[in-house]
């Protein structure tokens, strides 16, 4: 074991005197000092994030098994890796959100499911999902994103945001929007070029 | 492809962030970024920057099931460990910090009234597991120079393994050793003179047979705790 951790776990303890306060330590701290296998920690880390995790699970995956499955892997992955946070390049919460999309994209692609197609269906009959998202951001205050997404053109904008969020591939896009793989992909691709150019202004 | 060009670093990074890369180009990206540290920066970029999409998912709360599911996958050796509480502590379980408050009552109440005249300070904790199970009780009593360590519901340790005790000291100095935990029953062993006050807390981990090796924790860290002021 490392012992840098663990001193840096006694500093923070020292600046926590009071047992109350340990709800309150930031998510920065809490992945710190799981990193040198504190369980409790763990499970206080598991107790305030899961049900973000899982919400974003559950959009991507549109199957409460499925979801269950990866959040539960999502974490196991957690408690190993957590050494391997770097607090400078990532926050947290992006941290933890990029193990558990990964995990979902993972299993989208390998191991589709019918189960999860049966999901798709049901969303696919639903109201737009990247409109909803956009007034989400809206809500959130999450400005800059939003506003270079709708700098996009709408259709650059609908396919990315609905990659992301519901986990599509080009090919359920294309059927989802009655437009060939290659016009998707396009789309995709340039979306993105213009994105980025916004988000670096 | 020239993979040092930072256009296709970012395109493919995005993509790969996206989940529309796929199949063996996102296998292929991935031993990429492995390689080339400036994709893993442009990564980073886009993860940090579509992080608030994420932020739109509602929250759900996920079934009590997980969590089980996920400390069996990581910690077999609880389920035992759970299955051996004794039912005294079971019926005493009633919310883990209303125990430790009437237990740090019930044992320091002989310390307090001992009323010291010189000015030493006595120390109390309680170690418990996930599930707020007691697992050890750790009192320092300065008044008698005794450490008194109290096995409560100790998982069981394999033959070539030893539970240790940590003074976790403030400002980046190193642990101190207060030596081995018992598994069953009582220990009490003279206190070493250390700034108890000053301690960021107590901490238990798991070494080879007879402690760490090293003078400093070797072992995963199972338990932390503060330790209590009795005055």
């Amino acid at each position: 074991m490392r012992l840098a951790p663990f001193l840096r776990l006694s500093q923070t303890k020292n600046n926590n005197k009071k047992l109350n306060q340990a709800t309150q330590q930031s998510l920065e701290e809490l992945l710190a000092r799981v990193a040198i296998r504190d369980r409790a920690a763990f499970n206080q880390l598991y107790s305030q994030t899961s049900s973000k995790l899982f919400g974003v699970l559950l959009r991507m995956l549109k199957n409460e098994q499925l979801a269950e499955d990866v959040l539960q892997d999502t974490y196991v992955r957690i408690w190993r890796k957590a050494d391997t946070y770097r607090a400078g390049r990532n926050e947290p919460m992006t941290w933890l959100h990029s193990i558990a999309r990964y995990r979902a994209i993972d299993l989208i692609r390998k191991h589709r499911k019918e189960s999860r197609d049966r999901g798709i269906d049901e969303a696919l009959e639903q109201s737009n999902p990247a409109f909803s998202v956009l007034e989400n951001l809206e809500r959130l205050d999450k400005e800059k994103l939003m506003d270079c997404l709708k700098e996009l053109d709408q259709d650059h904008s609908d396919a990315i945001v609905s990659s992301y969020c519901e986990g599509y591939s080009h090919s359920e896009l294309s059927e989802k929007l009655k437009k060939p793989v290659g016009t998707i992909k396009s789309w995709i691709r340039r979306g993105l070029q213009s994105l980025k150019v916004c988000l670096e202004r | 492809m020239n993979y040092s060009n930072p256009k296709l670093q970012s395109a493919l990074a995005a993509e790969y962030v996206l989940g529309t890369l796929t199949g063996r180009a996102r296998d292929r990206f991935e031993n990429l970024m492995l390689a080339h540290p400036g994709i893993k920066d442009w990564v980073a970029f886009w993860e940090e920057k579509l992080q608030p999409l994420n932020e739109s998912a509602p929250e759900m709360q996920p079934s009590d099931r997980v969590w089980k599911h996920i400390q069996v996958q990581l910690f077999p050796e609880m389920k035992k460990a759970r299955t051996q509480g004794t039912g005294f502590w079971r019926v005493l379980g009633i919310g883990a910090s209303a125990l430790s408050v009437l237990m740090a009552i019930y044992i320091a109440r002989p310390l307090l009234e001992t009323s010291p005249e010189i000015p030493v300070s006595n120390y109390f904790t309680v170690f418990q597991d996930d599930e707020k199970q007691p697992v050890w009780s750790v009192q320092v009593n300065q008044t008698s120079a005794m450490l008194k360590l109290s096995a409560l519901n100790v998982p069981e340790l394999q033959a070539d393994q030893d539970y240790e005790l940590w003074l976790l000291q403030p400002d980046d100095q190193a642990p101190i050793s207060l030596g081995l935990l018992p598994e069953a029953g009582e220990l009490e062993v003279p206190l070493q003179s250390l700034p108890y006050g000053d301690a960021a807390g107590v901490a238990v981990s798991l070494e080879p047979k007879g402690g760490s090796p090293t003078g400093a924790p070797t072992g995963p860290v199972l338990y932390v705790s503060q330790l209590f002021d009795l005055g």
